[in-house]
């Protein structure tokens, strides 16, 4: 029978190692180079100093808070179909569906709000749309608020928001 | 009724000699797509979907229209017939309109399932290209028609033709402008209309009530019996509770059962819910003060401690457990139990089908325990109390009380009970068959079992 | 007691006061600056008074305020012990700030006659009250972490005992040692010793003397004052805190400030002993009280050479970037902070001008060699403060078992050898 016997090399038993002195030397090299570095051009140092400046790097993709898209007509593109509902893992959009009157489309949200306090922006309800009526590219990243009441969006307010990037209508529901 | 032997898919059955094959299919699980074929409509043999092969015949053949004999064999999954019912799906969908964000038959729609099933190929149709038709046209009763969704399966037809009688629909025109359509000046008028809602197999006929209501995925089904009639037809009542809202019943749909009702439900039982949910007795009342629990009961004690002719009134449509506890309570306390059943007689609304003369669930139940239905006294009644019963006003009693589950009760002390979707037990229907409903609403009101049994720990 | 001696004892009191106290708030400046500068980022910077910010100092104040506002409550679960709950706090805020008292900032003033010590406790024993004080900070950690009913609290507590105790005996064998090499318990006569020269050219600092002393010392320093790489007393309970957890408020803000005293407390020791304490490298108290006119010459060429590169370093550093959209005031602070320096150069240079013209035996001689004897003191701590920090951001925590370790097996034993070595070595020399 061969048995491969493989010997493993254990670290830290050197005497260097073991006296540690040379490691904290090391150490103190590394640190005091940065802080040598940052205190000589504090501007060097690469932080973002919000709200004096603001972040550059909202791009399509990024995922800010949501808005309702409207057809070439202007009006709601959304049918109600509660895709987003049902995909949304915190359960947080509300839906209640009517019928349409003006001859568009069939159904048509009567309200539509999303509950933004609950909401983890993982963009699950935008995958699901099939009429590209709900997406996050309003690249607005911050919503602040006094009572809890504001942070729950309706659907006059979804449908306000302006996309910040092109592509302002639905693609899906012309 | 001999036996046969028959082999599906290399697996060997028995069945009943000249039964359908399609039966046998359905009844071993065995998927196979069907539109027009329905249990109590038969087969139509329109929408060639229930394609099997069968051994020694030169082309696949429709299930729905085949008996079986002894020694059939039958292939179900074999690329020819994965390759035939893609094919035919690809004809039923050729015009069908990509409705399936508005449609309500999503989720419950047999396109929808076949297509995951056994489709599942490109399309080769520009949507500008199919036909069109009307929709959403009002057939009467509640029934919303769509033409374009339609797979012209007739079972609409048919139901109308062949079971109700009424002849309300047929197909007009031909070819790919067939659709279906209303006798014209007819409305779709018959009491048993909106189960066309459930026979169709897609979203073509819609219930008006049910319209944009809620996603079919959301609600659960809970089976249960109609507490329209004594026919007590059973049904699955569907139901969901909404984030931060109240558990609600959206609608009710027909329960197969061959015994009873077959397959669907009289339109009166269907449209029932809504009394369900609509003006409730919530709170416990005490000449229109709203007291708790505990207090009521001692209220409801003290009256029964101080009366001496005590009369008992018992509704026709609570449950056999109910009725028992009240019979034992009013045997222990002495009072003289009475259901009067002239306020359920409708002899119009009565038919030989489904419904029947009596509008209550378990007349069957007090005539079991014996109970009076007429009640004439010339003493004065102390008091009366009331499990739930509509002629409660005819009487007049020194002292009253009610168990009610809707307002408007005009005794002195109130107290609130659930409907029979909120808590379980048994109903006995005419034919005397003990048929079981499941509780389907969560509320947190006191049944009259737990009323009683509390009110004998107080009364002790 | 003379007038003379009141004023000078008082005058050590409140210098030693405000060494220890007004670094509080600087040292937890410093912590969070050059910890995030450590870490390329910026520590507190926002916190403002009107504009001036002095780098985020500000914020440490700001801090304060908030602690002393804020909600003062105790848990439920003890109920007997809440007299001694807000002791404990306090117990290890006043034994560190006591152990303080004993360093000298400058060497003897010899004013009419009399020599009188720049010690806050002008005692003579300065290095056995530092030991004696020091070790009753813990009895503060321990009352805490048993009355805060909570278990975590009481591991925390036990860590620090038992830390303490296993690091209090090698601190003592290095002191010794280097007791044998001073032949005194005195600091001021130990700060005189390490002005000598050491083989003809280096100055005779304890480090260079007894370095192994020196290590063993600046491990057992930060080891009781329960800083990293040791401070499983607060880290390794990580958010509980350890014996800290159920103190709110000013009982907290104790706690926190006698940490930075007993580092402060900590540094000063160090220097004095092996750095060199007040005195500058090579020259004793006596070369600077002959050289005085030297010494008034090199402060004013000095002076104006460091505060310009100072104006030159803020003007770049206390800007933002262009991409910002304001700049908080900071033009107009550095503009003010320009004026003040430069105007308080000027003065300084007025005064050296004067003094020029005195001689070395005057009471303005006195006075100036003290004032920079405290001036460098304070240099020196602050270089030390910031060595603390820095180790704190650069090396992991150890592990409480490798802290005993090190401290019973390896500590212990060379100090002890290093004991031996040093009575040796001075019975040879001698």
């Amino acid at each position: 029978m061969n048995k491969k016997i493989k010997t493993i090399q254990r670290h830290g038993k050197t005497f260097k190692d073991r006296i540690y002195i040379p490691a904290i030397i090391e150490g103190l090299k590394t640190t005091i180079k940065h802080l040598a570095h940052n205190v000589s051009d504090i501007n060097s140092v690469d932080v973002l100093e919000y709200p004096e400046e603001q972040p550059t790097d909202i791009t399509e993709r990024y995922r800010g808070l949501h808005r309702l898209t409207h057809r070439e007509d202007g009006t709601i593109s959304c049918v109600a179909c509660f895709m987003c509902a049902t995909a949304c893992p915190s359960a947080c959009i509300f839906i209640e569906a009517t019928q349409r009157e003006d001859g568009v489309d069939e159904k048509m949200p009567q309200k539509f709000s999303i509950d933004t306090l609950e909401c983890i922006f993982c963009g699950y309800c935008v995958e699901a749309c099939p009429c590209d009526a709900i997406r996050m590219d309003t690249g607005i990243f911050s919503l602040i608020g006094r009572e809890r009441e504001d942070f729950l969006l309706d659907k006059e307010k979804l449908l306000s928001f302006k996309g910040a990037f092109a592509q302002e209508d639905s693609i899906a529901r012309k | 009724m001999s036996l046969v032997t028959v082999n599906i898919d290399d697996k060997s059955y028995e069945a009943k000699e000249n039964s359908l094959l399609i039966d046998l299919l359905i009844l071993h699980d065995i998927k196979v797509p069907y539109f027009c074929y329905h249990e109590s409509l038969g087969a139509d043999g329109n929408c060639r979907m229930c394609m099997v092969e069968i051994e020694g015949k030169k082309r696949p053949q429709i299930a729905c229209d085949t008996f079986v004999s002894d020694g059939m064999s039958i292939q179900t999954a074999s690329e020819k017939i994965s390759s035939v019912r893609k094919r035919i799906l690809e004809l039923e969908l050729i015009n069908h309109p990509v409705d399936c964000p508005i449609c309500d038959q999503a989720g419950e729609c047999k396109l929808q399932d076949y297509y995951m099933d056994f489709g599942l190929y490109d399309s080769n149709i520009d949507m500008k290209e199919k036909v069109h038709n009307k929709k959403h046209i009002a057939l009467g009763s509640s029934v919303i028609l769509d033409r374009e969704r339609c797979v012209l399966c007739t079972r609409c037809v048919r139901f109308t033709s062949n079971i109700t009688k009424s002849g309300e629909l047929g197909v007009i025109n031909r070819g790919d402008k067939a659709c279906i359509s209303t006798v014209p000046g007819m409305k779709l008028d018959n009491p048993y209309a909106m189960n066309v809602v459930d026979l169709c197999p897609v979203g073509a006929l819609t219930s008006k009530e049910f319209r944009f209501a809620q996603r079919v995925w959301f609600l659960k089904s809970t089976p249960s019996i109609c507490h329209g009639c004594s026919t007590g037809c059973n049904i699955f009542i569907d139901h969901n509770q909404e984030k931060y809202k109240e558990d609600k019943i959206y609608r009710i749909r027909p329960r197969k059962n061959r015994e009873v009702n077959g397959d669907f439900i009289c339109d009166y039982g269907r449209l029932s819910y809504k009394n369900l949910q609509e003006n409730r007795q919530q709170e416990l009342l005490n000449k229109s003060n709203v007291i708790s629990y505990e207090d009521a009961l001692l209220e409801l004690n003290s009256k029964i401690s101080g009366s001496k002719n005590i009369v008992i009134l018992v509704d026709a449509n609570l449950y056999n457990e109910d009725i028992a506890a009240i019979s034992n309570f009013s045997q222990k306390i002495g009072a003289k139990l009475v259901c009067p059943t002239e306020c359920y007689f409708d002899d119009s609304f009565g038919d030989d089908w489904l419904k029947s003369d009596y509008k209550c669930a378990n007349l069957q139940a007090i005539k079991n325990y014996k109970i009076d239905s007429l009640f004439s006294s010339d003493q004065q009644i102390d008091l009366l109390i009331n499990f739930n019963h509509p002629s409660f006003s005819k009487f007049s009693s020194k002292q009253s009380v009610e168990f009610s589950t809707h307002k408007g009760s005009s005794a002195e002390l109130v107290l609130a009970i659930p409907a029979y979707s909120e808590y379980s037990g048994t109903t006995i229907n005419d034919a005397n068959i003990e048929q079981y409903s499941q509780k389907a609403i969560t509320t947190d009101v006191a049944t009259i079992s737990e009323y009683l049994s509390d009110l004998s720990k107080v009364a002790l | 007691m003379s007038t003379l001696a009141i004023v000078v004892t008082l005058g050590s009191i409140v210098l030693a006061a405000l060494l220890a106290l007004l670094m509080i708030p600087v040292l937890v400046w410093l912590e969070r600056r050059v910890a995030g500068l450590i870490q390329d980022r910026l520590g507190p910077n926002r916190t403002n008074v009107g504009g001036f910010r002095l780098g985020g100092v500000v914020q440490s104040f700001a801090d304060v305020v908030k602690l002393v506002f804020k909600e003062e409550y105790y848990p439920s679960h003890i109920k007997s012990g809440k007299l001694l709950f807000t002791l404990a706090p306090t117990i290890m805020f006043v034994s560190a700030l006591l152990a303080f008292m004993t360093i000298p900032f400058a060497d003897n003033v010899n004013i009419a006659g009399e020599s009188f010590r720049v010690q806050a406790l002008p005692v003579d024993y300065g290095v056995l009250w530092f030991m004696a004080i020091s070790s009753i900070g813990v009895i503060g950690i321990l009352f805490g972490g048993w009355l805060s009913h909570n278990k975590y609290s009481l591991l925390g507590a036990q860590r620090a005992g038992s830390q303490l105790l296993g690091f209090e005996l090698p601190l003592g064998l290095s002191v010794i040692a280097m007791v044998i090499t001073y032949e005194s318990v005195d600091f001021n006569v130990m700060v005189d010793y390490q002005s000598g020269v050491l083989f003809g050219f280096l100055p005779a600092w304890g480090v260079l003397i007894q370095p192994l002393a020196a290590l063993i010392f600046i491990i057992t320093m930060f080891a009781e004052t329960n800083r990293a790489p040791f401070n499983v007393v607060e880290g390794e309970s990580e958010i509980i805190a350890g014996h800290m957890t159920e103190f709110s408020a000013m009982k907290f803000a104790m706690y926190f400030m006698g940490e930075y005293i007993a580092m402060n407390t900590a540094s000063a020791v160090i220097i004095t002993m092996f750095f060199g304490g007040y005195q500058l490298p090579w020259l004793s108290t006596q070369d600077l009280f002959s050289n005085f006119s030297s010494v008034v010459v090199a402060i004013m060429v000095v002076m104006p050479i460091v505060i310009f590169f100072l104006i030159k370093w803020m003007k770049k550093n206390n800007s933002v970037r262009a991409t910002l959209s304001s700049d908080g005031g900071r033009a107009f602070e550095t503009k003010v902070l320009t004026i003040v320096l430069i105007s308080m150069t000027a003065l300084i240079e007025l005064i050296c001008l004067y003094l020029f013209t005195q001689s070395s035996d005057s009471l303005s001689a006195t006075i100036t060699i003290t004032l920079l004897q405290i001036a460098i003191f304070v240099f020196k701590l602050m270089v030390f403060n910031i060595f603390f920090i820095i180790v704190r951001w650069t090396l992991p925590r150890f592990r409480y078992d490798q802290i005993q370790t090190l401290g019973w097996n390896y500590l212990l034993p060379l100090s002890l050898a290093n004991i031996i070595i040093t009575a040796i070595v001075v019975v040879g020399v001698n």
